[in-house]
């Protein structure tokens, strides 16, 4: 299996988490989108770092899984944080994050 | 190793393999597709849970299998039953799932999105990347535990203290949203 054909499959799960981001309204599929963005990201890094024989791509393909679940983390806890002030959190109208 | 996918059936042919390959790496995009066009939060979770098995074996196969462990613990474990539990305490259903508003701005966005995406595969197909045959062989022991380890605590020592670094102040930033929510309620 070459290696075009993971870039190919991260670039698709890169845009699938792209989509989300942009198309939907409601902050969990925004996190849910974040998240299918640095899978693809890590998955891209760990066969860069397969067909190239450079550990360093695993190891940055291991902190960009914990970046992803950092994100979420963060993410859920904002998202509850809306889901407390309004019963849709619509990222629209979310003034959590205003100073 | 290099440049070869690894046999994941020892006793089967590298079709086989392949084939199991190709299933995991549809396995994710579907299930990702599926997580974002659910309305309920509960299968937009256990959508997420399949594509994070499905990645965690293209680790695998890549030879990485410790990072698929790292996959599987952090996404089906930690994040996942974080995810539940915020779907069992706050599941409802989308009540307009796609946004409306600002449609313009979204459709130059989303155009914008799949220009971007357009221009790499465009990279990816005319690039001159080597292919298996070209590629060096692999160490001994590449894709092991220990030679990710010493990477991570070697040269990469400061990137990963950093991070360790942002996962406290993410913890601490989680913990202060969670109170200014509950402060403004009150």
């Amino acid at each position: 299996m070459p290696l075009i054909f993971f870039a190919v499959i991260a670039a698709a799960l890169y845009a699938v988490g792209l989509v989300s981001m942009i198309l939907r309204r409601n902050a969990l599929y925004v996190i849910v989108g974040v998240l299918l963005q640095s899978a693809a990201t890590g998955l891209l890094f760990a066969a860069f770092a397969h067909f190239f024989s450079r550990p360093q791509g695993a190891a940055m393909a291991m902190i960009v899984i914990a970046l992803g679940s950092l994100h979420a983390a963060v993410g859920f806890a904002a998202f509850t944080g809306l889901h407390k002030q309004h019963s849709a959190p619509n990222l629209d109208d979310s003034r959590l994050l205003k100073g | 190793m290099g440049g070869e996918i690894v046999n994941l059936m020892p006793d089967s042919s590298h079709n086989a393999s392949a084939l199991v390959v190709v299933a995991l790496a549809c396995g994710s995009l579907v299930s990702s597709i599926v997580a974002i066009t659910r309305r309920t939060a509960l299968a937009t979770s256990l959508s997420m849970l399949a594509a994070s098995f499905c990645l965690a074996g293209l680790y695998a196969a890549l030879a990485w299998h410790f990072l698929g462990a790292i996959q599987i613990m952090l996404w089906g474990g930690a994040l996942l039953a974080f995810f539940v539990f915020n779907v069992i305490s706050l599941n409802r259903d989308d009540t307009e799932p796609v946004a409306l508003r600002g449609i313009v701005t979204r459709t130059v966005s989303l155009l914008a999105a799949f220009l971007t995406l357009f221009l790499v595969v465009r990279l990816v197909l005319v690039a001159p990347w080597p292919d298996a045959a070209s590629t060096q062989a692999a160490d001994e022991g590449t894709g092991s535990t220990a030679v990710l380890g010493r990477t991570m605590f070697g040269e990469l020592g400061v990137p990963v203290e950093l991070l360790a670094c942002g996962l406290l102040l993410a913890v601490v930033g989680a913990l202060s949203l969670t109170r200014v929510a509950s402060a403004e309620k009150d």
